[in-house]
């Protein structure tokens, strides 16, 4: 077991098998030795710690036990990379507001769950597709900060795809 | 993962880090105990997070230079009906205000929720819309054109930029300009700017990685281009298919593709193509995959002992000629782990390899309409092929007229009768002929609805001369064929490694079922334990079928084509015990 402090004092004990899902646990764990654990969570003051790590960890219960991808196989990197699809689990999982999405993601990103990590950015990936750059910016309310001869450099770039 | 390429600032306090460490085993009483508290050194992964920064009032004045600046001072002290300034200092500060408006927007942009996340995830974003995986660049393009942050990131990247298609030519220079000096990876298809297209990739061929064509037969030309690619360094996938096949005799005979070297080519494959051995350089080549209908035996022969490294051979069609010719000399392929040979004899090319003892090998439907004698080709070629004993795989498919074949996998694998009319003595004497030379340890064995009963003689005959079974298969078997195979189970001894017993798609043979466990219970006398039975599709529910077995030790099976169907069944029974498995068809690519 493991116990797990967040940077909001918040405690959780888990499985050695669900921290490990992390590989920044795991990696701390394995280097400082069985007997010591390792803060699992830093407080950026980006994000509310303690509502995305619950997500984070339910997201490592479920998938506990199986096969953490490896940095060696570069195929299998590839072919997860090819493909959008997301698991029933993992989708209904990914169903929440954009603000805790983002913080699951920087999460998943701080603590090195790749998996989790896929999920997230495969999420906003299809949020995007499909979309024009307009569109995109009303979804996540991003302002347009392109100078003008920027936009004139974009128009151009965007000639092949309209209409003769 | 690509850290802290690019710092943005966020909202909050600075960054702390808070740790306390504890260790609890399994006998800790308390989650406090052990209890010790260190400081977590920031890591890479950390590092990618934006540190924070302080409001960036200076910069915004930065963003307008000092000129102007004072101009903005001296433009507030200005009366109504004044206009001390010049049309060019008016400009100035036209343009002064919409670059710091632009800062503005920026600057508020880091704000918004999304805008936190730091430029690798905004990358790994972009790897689910890039080309390669969309199959369109719009999705790339689009996100490119959102805000400044976005944009800087994606161009910062060439990977994203490296996936080059026929789809969107028109972007052709954008896409090399951005993917820098990344290895290029460019798929064309039929199009009228092929020539423009292979014209604009040309100086980059030394940083070409993958290069796969999909065209129509009148591009076939167009591709004679290709020959004047120079030195391809980081060549390792280069792939031609013709969509619609050229008919009879080619009319590019000869032709000759991509004179240049290619040291680090993996992948060659020419669907179909006319072979020309004309490559140099192939020391790493390893996956061969060959359309050979206009390819001579020759050529491939030669081909093949050029590059001793291969590991995957595919050859699909018959040799163009010279099938009479038979070079003399085998050819050893000492790295060959995987041969398929579809739709074509196989006889001529088998007898001249060599290769080692675990090597896969796929043989199947060469059987050519118009030549006949290509039924036989198969047991020609095994009987002729020596090296057969020392394979540990075999999988092939000798083809005979109606649509009738045997199936071999072996030694130490299997075989499958399917729809093959073993009333026929030459058939019949031919696989008797094959397989005899097998350590066949599966049998499956399809029979044609219409002829249930008929054959389980013949099978029985056939199973006599495999003394190394460990499974066998049964499909559409019906309660006659039963009653003769539960006969042939009781009178012969020689199937003692027999473990597994699969029924697919059968009919009304529940009621045997029971015997067939006695059979096995009788024969565990004599060594014999059946593992597994399967029941595949049958008419009965599946828990009809836990009464049926009771007593028996082993694995039950049941497999429907709605698998999870069945599972959620199986699981009021007995768990340990049962599985539910969706059937697949073994992948002809491996």
């Amino acid at each position: 077991m493991v116990l797990l402090v967040t940077s909001d004092n918040k405690n959780f004990v888990v499985d050695r098998e669900v921290a490990d899902r992390s590989v920044f646990v795991k990696n701390t764990l394995e280097a400082r030795g069985l007997s010591i654990a390792t803060p699992p969570m830093l407080n950026g003051g980006c994000f509310e710690l303690t509502s995305p790590f619950l997500q984070v960890l339910e997201y490592c219960q479920h998938h506990r036990g199986e096969p953490l991808p490896t940095t060696d196989d570069a195929n299998a990197d590839e072919n997860r990379k090819r493909t959008t699809d997301i698991g029933e689990w993992d989708r209904k999982f990914i169903t929440v507001d954009h603000e805790m999405l983002f913080e699951i993601i920087l999460a998943a990103n701080y603590l090195d769950i790749k998996p989790l990590l896929d999920v997230g950015c495969k999420t906003i990936g299809n949020m995007v597709k499909g979309k024009s750059p307009e569109e995109v910016r009303k979804l996540f309310d991003i302002v347009n900060d392109f100078t003008p001869e920027e936009e004139a450099q974009i128009k151009k770039e965007n000639e092949w795809a309209e209409d003769p | 993962m690509q850290a802290g390429k690019r710092t943005r600032p966020c909202k909050g306090a600075s960054l702390t880090v808070l740790g306390l460490v504890l260790s609890l085993d399994e006998s800790a009483k308390g989650p406090t105990k052990g209890a010790q508290a260190i400081s977590c050194p920031l890591t890479a992964a950390m590092s990618s997070l934006r540190p924070e920064t302080t409001l960036p009032i200076a910069e915004l004045f930065r963003a307008l230079d000092l000129k102007v600046a004072e101009q903005i001072s001296l433009a507030r002290s200005v009366r109504p009906g004044q206009n001390p300034f010049s049309h060019q200092v008016l400009q100035e500060l036209d343009s002064g205000a919409q670059r710091l408006l632009v800062r503005l927007e920026e600057l508020k942009n880091s704000h918004q929720p999304i805008q936190q996340l730091p430029p690798d995830v905004i990358l790994t974003i972009a790897t689910y819309l890039n080309p390669r995986t969309c199959g369109d660049c719009q999705p790339l393009m689009a996100m490119s054109q959102v805000c400044r942050y976005w944009r800087e990131s994606l161009l910062s990247n060439w990977e994203s930029w490296s996936f080059v298609s026929s789809e969107y030519i028109e972007l052709l220079p954008v896409f090399l300009e951005r993917s820098g000096s990344y290895p290029l990876e460019i798929n064309l298809d039929s199009s009228t700017l092929l020539d423009h297209i292979i014209q604009r990739i040309e100086p980059h061929t030394n940083r070409l990685a993958s290069l796969r064509c999909d065209l129509e037969e009148a591009n076939i030309f167009t591709l004679q281009s290709l020959s004047q690619f120079g030195h391809s360094p980081s060549l390792h996938t280069f792939s031609i298919k013709i969509s619609r096949p050229p008919t009879d005799t080619p009319e590019v005979e000869g032709m000759v593709l991509f004179l240049g070297d290619t040291p680090a080519l993996r992948t060659l494959e020419l669907f179909p193509f006319p072979l020309v051995p004309q490559f140099r350089e192939l020391k790493r080549l390893v996956d061969l995959r060959l359309d050979v209908r206009y390819s001579t035996l020759t050529a491939v022969l030669d081909l093949l002992s050029a590059n001793p490294s291969l590991e995957r051979v595919r050859l699909l069609g018959n040799f163009n000629d010279d099938e009479d010719v038979r070079p003399t000399g085998s050819i050893s392929m000492r790295q060959l782990r995987f041969l398929a040979v579809e739709r074509c004899t196989p006889c001529l090319f088998l007898e001249k390899l060599t290769f080692p003892r675990n090597v896969r090998i796929f043989i199947r439907y060469n059987y050519i309409p118009h030549l006949p004698s290509s039924a036989y080709a198969l047991p020609r070629a095994m009987r002729g092929y020596t090296n057969l004993q020392g394979m540990s795989s075999l999988h092939a498919l000798m083809t005979y007229p109606n649509e009738t074949y045997v199936d071999v996998t072996g030694p130490h694998g299997s075989v499958a009768l399917q729809y093959t009319d073993l009333q026929n003595d030459t058939i019949l004497s031919d696989a008797i002929d094959m397989l005899s030379v097998a350590e066949i340890t599966h049998l499956t064995c399809e029979f044609h609805p219409t002829f249930v009963g008929v054959e389980i003689g013949k099978v029985v005959t056939i199973m006599d001369i495999l003394p190394h079974l460990e499974e066998i298969v049964l499909v559409h078997f019906g309660s006659g064929d039963m009653q003769n195979f539960l006969s042939a189970l009781r009178d012969m001894n020689r199937w003692m490694g027999l473990r597994r017993l699969k029924f697919v798609h059968c009919h009304q043979i529940a009621d045997w079922i029971s015997d067939l466990i006695h059979v096995a219970l009788e024969r565990e006398s004599v060594d014999l334990m059946w593992d597994t039975v399967t029941i595949v599709d049958v008419e009965r529910e599946p828990t009809e079928w836990f009464g049926v077995l009771e007593g028996f030790v082993g694995t039950l099976e049941i497999i429907e084509e709605e698998a999870e169907q069945v599972q959620r069944s199986v699981r009021g029974w007995d768990e340990a015990n049962c599985t539910a498995t969706r059937v697949s068809v073994p992948a002809w690519d491996d």
